[in-house]
């Protein structure tokens, strides 16, 4: 470590030095500390956990995720619906099909 | 370990890092209160210099003090201390992602009168002619990076070996930031005239 560093440190650490939690306030962090620490240890419900695991990965809420996949859901729904029908006409038009290409004298 | 009447710990018998880890796997209150008391005020230097705002520091140590507590079993050996500041430097990253915009432009010191006097974190309160606290004013200057590399390595005295590791970084990585960050440092302190002791 060169002079300057040296200088640089003692100067920061002389600065800095009066930053710092007062015995009142580290008393109060400790006592918060220990609550938390009990609410933790506390059997957690579903929801919770899904919550902690939400907020731990992204800021968007977890009510405004869930509506948001849930609208999402019914789009992709909605948009499937069109492409889906019944045992009946899939039969039709599998009946027709192969008649079609019968008649063609392709097969 | 007894606690005075006024809560402030008198007698510490907890006197190894051992021991301390061993207490607060166990959950004991004493272990947590001794944490605080060994631990708090470094964090808050440290997350100070790396937010550049102290009251905003002082929630991520509580926060950082809360995590480190409730996931006591998932560190491995008898080194609490990098442990400890690789979740703080992870709980720093996440506010900072929060106001990405948060950094100021660098003001040389005859212009630091003209900033009016409205601070209340360390960035305001250095810029309000606080003159005695020109490496922390240089400090605030650099990018996110550099100020966690220029902090763990100036403040803590960390070796470049534990700065990666708490940083999560490689060892080059952390070298040639610190090597960048020196000069910007220099070049900040020479032109606001803060510190002629570079050569």
């Amino acid at each position: 470590m060169d002079l300057n560093d040296r200088k640089l440190k003692q100067k920061l650490k002389s600065e800095i030095g009066s930053i710092k939690f007062s015995s009142y306030q580290k008393n109060q962090l400790a006592e918060a500390l220990i609550a938390g620490q009990k609410k933790e240890n506390l059997p957690k419900r579903a929801f919770h956990l899904l919550s902690e695991f939400w907020h731990g990965t992204t800021e968007i809420p977890l009510y405004l995720g869930a509506i948001g996949l849930l609208v999402l859901i019914l789009g992709v729904r909605n948009t499937v619906d069109i492409f889906l029908i019944d045992s009946e006409s899939a039969a039709f038009l599998l009946q027709q099909t192969v008649e079609i290409i019968e008649r063609s004298g392709l097969w | 370990m007894s606690l005075t009447a006024g809560g402030s710990i008198s007698n510490l018998h907890l006197d190894s890092q051992a021991k301390l880890i061993e207490g607060l796997k166990n959950g004991d209150e004493n272990a947590v209160k001794q944490l605080v008391f060994l631990y708090s005020d470094r964090l808050l230097q440290v997350a100070t210099l790396i937010l550049k705002d102290q009251y905003l520091a002082e929630d991520v140590v509580q926060e950082s003090l809360l995590v480190a507590i409730n996931k006591i079993h998932q560190l491995r050996g008898d080194d609490l201390s990098p442990w400890l500041y690789r979740i703080l430097v992870n709980r720093c990253r996440k506010e900072q992602r929060k106001k990405p915009w948060s950094v100021v432009e660098y003001l040389p010191k005859n212009e630091l009168e003209l900033v009016p006097a409205t601070g209340v974190d360390v960035e305001r309160d250095v810029l309000e002619k606080d003159t005695d606290r020109e490496v922390m004013y240089a400090i605030a200057q650099l990018p996110a990076r550099y100020r966690e590399v220029v902090t763990l390595y100036y403040l803590e005295e960390f070796s470049l070996e534990t700065i990666a590791k708490v940083t999560q970084e490689p060892l080059g990585t952390i070298k040639s930031r610190l090597h960048r960050a020196r000069k910007r440092l220099q070049k900040i302190l020479i032109e606001g005239g803060f510190f002629d002791g570079f050569e």
